[in-house]
């Protein structure tokens, strides 16, 4: 009776492991996808950032340059959203990040070119930060 | 109550953009005025389709929306008048709200 036991419990085992390597596995590629994704984010949004300072500090308003940022922005959240790199409790950093690019001094006929230590700029600065900062946090959970 | 559907990039432009009239053909004032003012005034419920355009600016996010409480209209006849659909953008509705509540705080 023991032994027909031992029988049956080696294959359950063997079978459980195999699932258990094969969800590690899967988990870990899965891992290295988001985080290449990611990793890929932080260039756009850098160069997101940079598009947004050179459009804030240009001589005119750059009508091609804002149509631009507002097309990256938008590409942006339909990754964000779609890889699921941001919890829906923190869509507010995105919003945040495009208020502070496109709400003031943007598309505007009374374009003002900001100084380097325009409060504009800092806002510019300072979202962007919190958005990588929820990106992060949010990978950091799902991947622990 | 009757119901309505702006689709955005179609009836109004896949390149929204600005405040005023000023800022170009396609701005937030101009939005608010020809696809806003006549559902809440006639109290036809709307449903407005964000998906397909080119981004969206804040500007003119904030002229269209918050404008029509600087208009007089308050936040439940805007929310019970308007859906709002971004599938693509699902940050664009409270984004929205945001400055439905800022503009009655007067912000």
């Amino acid at each position: 009776m023991v032994a027909e036991s031992c029988q049956l419990l080696t294959p359950i085992i063997v079978i459980a492991g195999w699932f258990f390597v094969d969800w590690r596995t899967n988990k870990r590629e899965l891992r290295k996808e988001k985080r290449a994704l990611i990793d890929k984010i932080h260039l756009d949004l850098n160069a997101i950032e940079q598009k947004a300072v050179a459009y804030h500090q240009s001589t005119h308003s750059n009508e091609q340059l804002g149509k631009e940022i507002k097309v990256l922005l938008n590409r942006l959240i339909s990754v964000l959203n779609r890889e699921k790199l941001i919890s829906q409790d923190d869509f507010s950093s995105f919003s945040n990040f495009r208020k502070a690019i496109t709400l003031n001094n943007f598309d505007s006929s009374a374009f003002v070119c900001q100084p380097d230590n325009s409060e504009l700029l800092d806002r510019i600065y300072a979202a962007k930060d919190q958005l990588i900062h929820n990106i992060e946090t949010k990978f950091n959970t799902d991947f622990r | 109550m009757q119901q309505a559907t702006v689709d955005i990039p179609n009836d109004f432009s896949r390149y929204p953009a600005g405040r005023y009239i000023s800022d170009g053909p396609y701005n937030g004032t101009k939005f608010r005025d020809d696809f806003l003012i006549e559902p809440l005034k006639s109290h036809r419920h709307t449903v407005l389709m964000f998906d397909g355009a080119r981004g969206y600016g804040s500007s003119f996010l904030e002229e269209a929306f918050g404008g029509l409480v600087r208009l007089g209209f308050n936040k439940a006849q805007i929310l019970e008048t308007f859906e709002f659909i971004s599938n693509s953008d699902p940050t664009l509705p409270n984004e929205i709200i945001d400055y439905i509540n800022d503009a009655e705080k007067g912000c």
